[in-house]
């Protein structure tokens, strides 16, 4: 095997050979993202001269009338119904595709197939699905005598269709939990039915806490995705109406390329770092008290 | 479950599990179903009401004017020369880091690897607004530029991917290479490199389909119309004051055929890579 020592000589061919990435890390992330922190205590646009404006984009983030904030609070409820609603459908659809159906395979295939379709396609086919006068959605409701839902024209409904079209993209953390499912041994639930557990008292008992470090990593990569959802927003209802869906992406995104405001985007931009790292530590945090984990330890980096 | 214990369930129980199962099913494919009709359906068919569910008539009329006024020819040769570059570059120097993380003993390795770890996560819009102001100086901007030459210096999630496949082939290789007076490039280009043909299908297929579908980048860099690529071009297609959704639909069909192909084809070596990621991790 492997010497214990290593030479001065495979040391530096380390080196080199993770060079073009450690060269890259710091030219296109570490760099700009350190200018970029820098820019966030600045009023710079690109044009006027950079001038130190101390911690005046933050505090414009939280100013009331601002979009930042309506924003942020859009945002904040968006997450809050988006991530649980993902997680529930997507191991939901896992577990019912691990029951020995014929078509199982297919049916993976087509849940996960929203996942290879683009932003602009995807929220086209939703926009117009969505249409109040000729779209199938109401045509279907028309059925039932329910009068058409004004799914993305009424301020008061429109974000929750475009929660809504979140579910259709749960693919990605449907086959995660998939394979966790699959791995879990069988000996486990052989061993509770002989003890009489009921089918959900095995869900909760045996299969909760053995995925559990796929639930910890499909929350973390779906509350991350959430927190900045941009594209259904540009594509399906261009953050209205009335503002309905201007989330803080979105503001965001308007101030950094719209409005050329780079040192205020770039403080919003780094305040909703701050926001996903200290949830996604606290989630990392609280997983040693609900997260399995075979060798003791709660770790799953 | 995967337990043999619920294959074994009272009939009732099967029926509703295949009735379920079917529901997901249409629920899943109908929208892709739907762009797939209403392209095919002519202009007349967009707004008809009641809606068609099963195509009466066929017509490409959507198609010509998705190619005649909106272009969409010169948007699919743009992605697709931005796909060349972005598929070498991508693989090549993911596949060389992945070796080196893989591979060589040198200080701050984990730290390092930790790195390409924790930047698979950093969200989209903490990198793009620094990125931005950076290629906006380098005079990038209007080029293709921006969405290429990053690719060149690997990519956090296949470096993962490469790693992880190279660390499994067996070290000996590696050993009697060196011993036959073979150098570390020796070793990459002419052991392993030959050996890596399963995660380089699983980094293309991925990289083929995030470039295709690839929206917000292109939007931030790209504004000229003779510089859109494919879904951007859909993008612009949206207008508040006038949609062709005739022409919409056609494009939407067409962007959406090439990554579901790709994907029905090589499914096994996209999920593979989603599960390494998954349970590695």
């Amino acid at each position: 095997m492997r010497q214990i020592g290593a030479t001065a000589r495979e040391r530096l061919s380390g080196y080199l050979f993770i060079s073009p990435w450690l060269i890259g890390f710091v030219v296109f992330y570490a760099g700009p993202m350190l200018f970029s922190f820098a820019v966030s205590f600045t009023n710079w646009d690109f044009f006027k001269n950079m001038t130190f404006v101390g911690l005046r984009n933050y505090f414009r983030i939280f100013s009331p009338g601002e979009d930042a904030l309506a924003g942020l609070r859009k945002t904040l409820l968006f997450v809050v119904l988006e991530v649980p609603l993902q997680m529930v459908c997507s191991l939901a659809i896992a577990q019912l595709l691990t029951e020995k159906l014929r078509g199982a395979n297919v049916a993976r295939s087509l849940v996960y197939l929203p996942a290879v379709i683009s932003g602009p396609a995807g929220g086209l086919i939703w926009r117009y699905m969505f249409n109040t006068q000729t779209g199938i959605f109401n045509y279907v409701l028309s059925f039932f005598n329910v009068k058409p839902i004004p799914w993305i024209e009424d301020p008061r409904i429109a974000l929750f269709s475009i929660i809504g079209t979140g579910l259709w993209a749960v693919g990605q953390p449907m086959i995660l939990f998939l394979a966790a499912l699959q791995g879990v041994p069988t000996v486990f639930y052989e061993a509770a039915e002989v003890d009489g557990a009921s089918r959900w008292r095995r869900f909760f008992s045996i299969t909760l806490p053995m995925i559990s470090p796929t639930i910890l990593l499909n929350v973390v990569i779906i509350m991350i995705n959430q927190f900045q959802v941009l594209a259904p927003l540009l594509v399906i209802t261009s953050g209205g109406p009335a503002k309905a869906t201007y989330l803080y992406s979105f503001v965001e995104y308007n101030n950094a390329f719209k409005f050329l405001k780079m040192g205020y985007a770039s403080a919003l931009s780094w305040f909703m770092f701050l926001i996903m790292l200290v949830v996604t530590l606290l989630l990392f945090r609280s997983s040693r008290r609900w997260v399995y984990s075979e060798s003791g330890r709660g770790d799953i980096l | 479950m995967s337990g043999g214990i619920n294959g074994t369930g009272q009939p009732s129980r099967r029926l509703l599990l295949y009735v379920l199962m079917t529901v997901v099913c249409i629920v899943f494919i109908f929208p892709v179903y739907w762009v797939f009709i209403k392209s095919i359906n002519g202009p007349i068919a967009i707004f008809q009401y009641p809606p068609d569910v099963f195509p009466a008539r066929l017509s490409l009329a959507n198609f010509q004017s998705a190619f005649g006024t909106f272009h969409l020819h010169r948007n699919f040769l743009n992605t697709l020369k931005i796909m060349v570059f972005a598929l070498l570059g991508a693989s090549l120097s993911s596949s060389v880091v992945g070796y080196g993380f893989a591979r060589m003993r040198f200080r701050g390795r984990s730290a390092l690897f930790l790195v390409v770890i924790a930047s698979i996560f950093v969200p989209w819009d903490v990198k793009v607004i620094p990125q931005f102001m950076e290629f906006s100086a380098l005079g990038w901007i209007n080029t293709y530029l921006p969405l290429i030459v990053p690719l060149w210096f690997g990519f956090p999630f296949y470096i993962f991917i490469f790693r992880q496949f190279i660390t499994q082939i067996p070290y000996e290789l590696d050993e009697s290479a060196i011993l036959d007076g073979c150098t570390r490039v020796g070793v990459f280009s002419r052991i392993i490199l030959p050996n890596l043909k399963p995660p380089f299908i699983t980094v293309l297929v991925y990289e083929f389909v995030r470039v295709w579908n690839d929206f917000l980048d292109p939007l931030i860099y790209l504004n000229k119309s003779a510089r859109y690529t494919l879904s951007l071009g859909i993008y612009h297609m949206v207008s508040p004051w006038f949609m062709d959704w005739g022409a919409l639909m056609a494009a939407s069909a067409l962007s959406v055929l090439f990554p579901v192909l790709v994907f029905f084809l090589l499914q096994k070596y996209l999920f593979g890579g989603l599960i390494l990621s998954g349970l590695k991790a």
